[in-house]
């Protein structure tokens, strides 16, 4: 300790040529980490998809995807899907955000949280929702039904699942796009003005495409999420059939169960979404430039009719964004008998709830979330801090394996740490730990590439500066850079948090008893036709993550979360 | 703050994390010896009767409920296996099952096998088969009502006015809807053509495939759905909790039942006391307890019992079931209907 305190640095370095530190040691636990969590798991997803039920080397499984139509529309099925979800999303989400952003709306901070809160429900909860309300027998379309000379179509299907998914994607892309139109320069647009560029053609000379880089990263977020959701499409799908949903059916199924099937299907997604995912990389590296704004751009007053048409966009966007988990929150009190709601209200359903591991549901949500987030921040901290300051091969190899949950559906990965983790010495299945492994696992590359780009953008002088004073390597790791990097990391650290507590596709594989969480429990009410059952744990997790949300904003100076 | 104060802190956070997960995770229920973990796919109704016969049978006893399709909870505990968490599974587990699982239960059967009828006793040496599920109709009847018809047998099914407004359950991955497809090949012939052509109109007539069991009932009671393929129990339930838009139709051509099994997970944590309750739930006394008092369900005990929701067995219109032969082309078949489906849907 001393000698390194008093060691000129450069002498430090020079003696030691490999870098042998401390960070040497973590860059190789991370290794090992990401060896045994992530790599052989995948391994054993690969390994299972290529096996016959001898135990020989087969292709026979990938043939008779390939083979069948059926097998090939569910994932053309969930790739339309999901570009229509990406669309729709963008469509809605970079109005709300240009209006958000650039007038002085009432209610705005009311806004930013429902947008939040409809992000953060399970997606499955929404669908139910909005077959209760736009069902063949819903609320809704009984009310319309009986107004309108015409019969409206049926939520079911791939309208249902666009509808449902985009209501819930399009605040990602609204609180990315906040950011981008927050960092254009107002001495631009001023510019533009000048130029003769002016009002909606401003917007799209100027400033969409100053965005463009922000708006891809957005897009491929909603793609992924979009692609991997199974909830959705398992309850309003009917027909549609997507991948995730036929994955789930190879493994969970009754009758025609093939875990190797199920394998080479998720392999097959995998290589879809790693397709998606380089042709965005490859369209953003023809937009590679990043903006900081000077001068912000001065926030106007909404006036006029167009005042009055940005208010009723704004806030019949997050009704109907916020009107399923609130439609729920009212019928968890109604009377009820399994899928019969019944006139008159009570506690009854919480009542129910609390004999079906209320207590411990609610517990492990918030455990999970807690622990999952803690290490994720740790990790991505130092794993950034490697990345970044002491790129070397391995280090950027432990990178770019980071990433790859990034492509990964929920259910592949649920698949490979049961293979991986079902028998000794790591019989990890049905424990803790391997849910909250799961949760870190499928949610760290949001907040590794945030706190990677957070770093990049700091000056290494301050450092520098610390190192000079006499501080060690990892003093000034620790007192300087870490709260330098704080604000970037928190923000990313939102967007696992919402993930993580409303995970489903990878949970439904690994979950049981002990490790059921809020989001699992309202899953398996719905699916057993516990109606009342499931409305009450969704209103449960509505509230809690209200709640968590409220704390956090208490705590953050700004009230524009990135996510 | 020095190094080693740092490197405490964050190995003290991981390690901290792990044991609190392995803590509250891995272990319970292997001390208490009057802790039951069940798994089952049963309903709530079914649930909440089987935990207050047993209940009364056993005072002491702590009964956990893992709830899920028969699909999810033979795959968890199959993932489970390094480590089972389980006690015993209870519902979903068809005789048509064969020895697919022989590695998952233990090969146990309870002393009551005497006591069944002839044709439930069990046919695997670890399924104790206590109760069956036969295959109806849920019926809207302010749908039928309401488009002029009645809807009685299969034959019915086949009016274009209920296009699209027919739902089932999957059959590659449901047990409910593969009791459904069984009975049709009971009623119009195995693997004939009669049944194929009869499958494939009903396709034509635009079958909606749902992902859940529950849904062609409880949908059609929503009015969702007009009919619902579906089984006894599930409409029971729903009646004896109230539903009044639907009626119990048993199809006029015939109709027969699967027949499902009660099973120790192997390596169980607390398999003695799963053992005494499926001693019980196996012997004459369990099964009429538990059929009176649930009034829904059909068990294969030759005791007599009355059931307040269901007509007698002499009511119905019954097709004999030939399981084995099911058994062997169960998967043969699923292929053909995947195939079949896929051309009316999958392009």
């Amino acid at each position: 300790m001393t000698t390194i305190l008093t060691t000129p640095e450069t002498k430090a370095r020079r003696s030691r040529p490999l870098g042998l530190d401390i960070w040497t040691t973590v860059s190789l636990a991370l290794l090992l980490l990401f060896g045994l969590f992530l790599l052989y798991p995948m391994f054993g997803v690969l390994k299972e998809s290529v096996v016959d039920p001898d135990g020989g080397l087969t292709l026979s499984h990938f043939v008779r995807f390939l083979a069948n139509d059926y097998y090939v529309g569910t994932v053309r099925n969930s790739f339309v899907v999901s570009i229509a979800v990406t669309v729709v999303s963008l469509a809605i989400g970079v109005p709300f955000s240009y209006f958000y952003t650039y007038y002085r709306l009432r209610g705005a901070k009311l806004l930013f949280v429902g947008a939040v809160l409809s992000c953060m429900s399970a997606p499955f909860i929404g669908a139910y929702a909005w077959i209760l309300l736009l069902g063949r027998n819903g609320v809704a379309t009984q009310l319309l039904e009986s107004v309108l000379p015409f019969k409206i179509g049926s939520i079911y299907g791939f309208g249902g699942i666009v509808l449902v998914l985009s209501l819930k994607l399009f605040p990602l892309v609204s609180v990315y796009m906040n950011a981008a139109f927050r960092s254009i320069d107002g001495s631009l647009l001023e510019a533009a003005s000048l130029m003769g560029s002016t009002g909606l053609r401003r917007v799209w000379q100027v400033m969409i495409r100053l965005t463009v880089p922000t708006l891809l990263a957005a897009s491929l977020l909603v793609f992924m999420r979009a692609f991997a959701d199974f909830g959705t499409p398992m309850l309003i799908g009917e027909g549609y059939r997507t991948f995730t949903v036929e994955i789930y059916n190879q493994y969970l199924g009754e009758v025609g169960q093939n875990h190797n099937f199920a394998a080479a299907i998720g392999i097959i997604g995998v290589i879809v979404t790693a397709a998606v995912f380089l042709f965005q990389k490859f369209a953003a590296n023809r937009f590679s430039f990043s903006l900081k704004a000077g001068s912000p751009v001065q926030k106007r007053r909404p006036r006029g009719i167009g005042g009055a048409l940005i208010y009723a966009y704004m806030y019949v966007l997050i009704a109907l964004a916020m009107l399923p988990q609130l439609y729920i929150v009212y019928l968890s009190f109604r009377n009820n008998n399994q899928v019969v709601f019944l006139p008159g209200y009570s506690l009854d359903n919480y009542r129910m709830a609390m004999g079906r591991l209320l207590g411990r549901s609610v517990y492990n949500t918030i455990m999970f979330a807690v622990v999952a987030l803690a290490i994720i921040v740790l990790v991505s901290v130092l794993l950034a801090y490697l990345v970044v300051r002491r790129a070397n091969p391995v280090n950027n190899f432990v990178d770019t394996v980071s990433m790859l949950p990034y492509i990964m559906p929920g259910a592949v990965i649920g698949i490979g740490l049961v293979i991986a983790f079902n028998s000794p010495p790591l019989a990890l299945t049905g424990t803790a730990v391997v849910m909250i492994v799961m949760l870190v696992i499928r949610r760290m590359p949001y907040t590794i590439r945030s706190a990677t780009a957070t770093l990049m953008h700091l000056p290494m002088s301050i450092e520098e500066a610390a190192r000079s004073l006499g501080a060690s390597k990892l003093k000034a790791f620790w007192r300087i850079t870490v709260p330098m990097m704080g604000a970037g990391v928190a923000s990313g650290a939102v967007l696992s948090f919402v993930a993580i507590v409303t995970e489903m596709s990878a949970g439904i594989i690994l979950y049981n008893n002990r490790t059921i969480t809020l989001t699992m429990s309202a899953y398996v009410a719905i699916t057993r036709g516990s109606y009342g059952l499931a409305c009450a744990f969704s209103a449960i997790l509505t509230v809690l993550t209200a709640v968590l949300l409220a704390i956090y904003l208490r705590f953050t100076r700004e009230e524009d979360v990135r996510m | 703050m020095n190094r080693r104060t740092i490197l405490a802190a964050g190995g003290a956070l991981a390690a901290s994390a792990l044991t609190l997960a392995a803590c509250s995770g891995g272990g319970g229920g292997s001390g208490d010896s009057n802790h039951l973990v069940l798994y089952s796919s049963m309903t709530d109704n079914d649930l909440n009767v089987f935990t207050e016969i047993v209940t009364e049978q056993f005072p002491d006893i702590d009964i956990e409920i893992v709830n899920g399709s028969a699909g999810e909870l033979t795959t968890r505990i199959q993932s489970e296996s390094g480590n089972p968490q389980g006690d015993m599974m209870w519902g979903g587990l068809d005789t048509a099952d064969g020895d697919r699982y022989a590695d998952v239960f233990e090969h146990w059967l309870s002393e009551h096998e005497e006591d069944l009828l002839p044709e439930y006793r069990s046919p695997n040496g670890f399924y104790n088969v206590d109760h069956l599920s036969t295959v109806t109709f849920a019926v809207n009847t302010d749908i039928e009502a309401e488009l002029g018809i009645e809807i009685n047998g299969y034959e019915d099914l086949l009016d274009p006015r209920l296009e699209g407004r027919i739902a089932m359950a999957d059959p590659t991955s449901s047990s409910s809807a593969w009791n459904n497809i069984s009975n049709i090949m009971a009623v119009y012939g195995y693997d004939s053509p009669e049944a194929w052509d009869y499958l494939e109109a009903l396709l034509d007539n635009g079958l909606v495939i749902v992902s859940s069991s529950s849904i062609p009932f409880a949908g059609t009671e929503d009015g969702e759905y007009a009919v619902g393929l579906t089984y006894e129990d599930g409409i029971a339930a729903l009646l004896k909790s109230g539903a009044s838009h639907i009626r119990l139709v048993y199809p006029e051509e015939g109709t027969s039942a699967s027949a499902f099994g009660t099973a120790v997970i192997a390596g169980a944590p607390n398999a003695d006391l799963a053992k005494d309750v499926i001693t019980y739930l196996m012997s004459p006394e369990g099964q009429a307890a538990y059929a009176e008092r649930s009034g829904t369900v059909r068990m294969t005990t030759s005791a007599d019992y009355t059931l307040e929701y269901l007509p007698p067995r002499e009511e119905i219109t019954w097709v004999e079931r030939d399981v084995e032969w099911l058994t062997e082309n169960r998967e043969a078949i699923v292929e053909k209907w995947t195939e079949l489906y896929t051309s009316r849907n999958g392009g």
